[in-house]
């Protein structure tokens, strides 16, 4: 990525409460289907590489997080590049259920009252060396083939 | 190039979860390219391992081969049911490599109809990718710890264990 794109997507990415207020039912199809199963989160190595991991995304009111291990590469490349994509975790390659991706840019969070906020958000107790990080948004999409029913407005983009 | 058999040989342990995970998901992966604007993309995709490759195979034209085709570089993951991953997930990581070699094409296809029923006998492919594998890891759990397995080209496999 050019660094002028890289500032782009730093100026536009919006926190997910941001983006639900704009499209909300948008923003409902994708807090449902990365809630189904694990997530995947794909970020950009040292070398440019991309690498895709499994994530239990966790949404408060105002933003979508993720625990990470302090040592996670998934938050070293975040740290380094920022940029990420995120999709759904699926059934089949069909599309069964409908598909959700969203990209954006990433951030460490330090303050204690959010982390505590999303540690009350998760389905599961985080443990107490995690680190926590923000996915703001910059673009969302949502994809589906017949099966279910799709919201209105498919993609937005920050 | 560092075919899947040759993978096989050099990462017994990474290559078996793998395919344990392969074929409990029905070959679904998470596949991971490269957009042409730098971003990532994440694409569900059924590879197939075949005499010795794992075939690429899907929808021709799709926006992930597209994104192979300016830049071949992708990371394949196992499909995830569990969280706590229990029956444990796997990781493959190379580029994607046109193996423009027809008779492997038809066999692959002959194979395909003869496990699937599905129909591709006397297509032509272009491209037809395989990967070239350049580095793979699995994670499983054994008790309270998370085992991770490492594989690079020449180098075997390393485990590291994580509480």
């Amino acid at each position: 990525m050019t660094e002028a794109a890289a500032s782009t997507v730093e100026d536009l990415a919006v926190a997910w409460g941001e983006f639900a207020a704009q499209e909300p039912e948008l923003a409902a199809f994708g807090e449902r289907l990365l809630g189904v199963r694990p997530a995947y989160l794909a970020t950009i190595t040292p070398s440019g590489r991309p690498r895709v991991h499994p994530v239990t995304p966790v949404f408060t009111e105002s933003g979508l997080y993720l625990f990470m291990e302090p040592t996670s590469p998934k938050g070293r490349d975040i740290d380094q590049r920022g940029w990420y994509s995120l999709h759904n975790g699926v059934p089949d390659n069909a599309g069964t259920g409908g598909e959700f991706s969203m990209s954006g840019r990433g951030r460490a969070v330090d303050s204690p009252d959010v982390r505590e906020s999303v540690a009350e958000a998760a389905r599961y107790e985080p443990a107490s060396h995690y680190v926590l990080y923000e996915l703001l948004v910059s673009e969302a999409r949502a994809r589906g083939y017949g099966d279910t029913p799709l919201p209105e407005r498919r993609r937005w983009k920050a | 190039m560092l075919s899947w058999s040759h993978f096989v040989a050099e990462a017994p342990h990474v290559a078996e979860v793998f395919e344990r995970r392969h074929r409990a998901t029905k070959n679904l992966c998470l596949l991971a390219t490269l957009r042409s604007d730098g971003f990532p993309r994440i694409s569900p995709m059924e590879p197939r391992i075949f005499d010795g490759h794992l075939v690429m195979v899907g929808m021709p034209g799709t926006t992930k081969f597209q994104d192979l085709a300016r830049d071949p570089r992708f990371c394949l993951h196992t499909a995830t049911e569990d969280p706590y991953v229990g029956d444990g997930d796997a990781k493959l990581w190379g580029s994607a490599v046109d193996l423009e070699e027809k008779d492997f094409h038809q066999r692959f296809v002959e194979d395909l109809f003869a496990e699937s029923g599905f129909d591709l006998r006397g297509r032509e492919f272009d491209p037809f990718y395989v990967a070239d594998l350049e580095g793979a890891s699995s994670i499983e759990l054994e008790g309270n710890q998370l085992k991770i397995t490492v594989w690079k080209p020449g180098q075997g496999e390393r485990v590291v264990y994580k509480s």
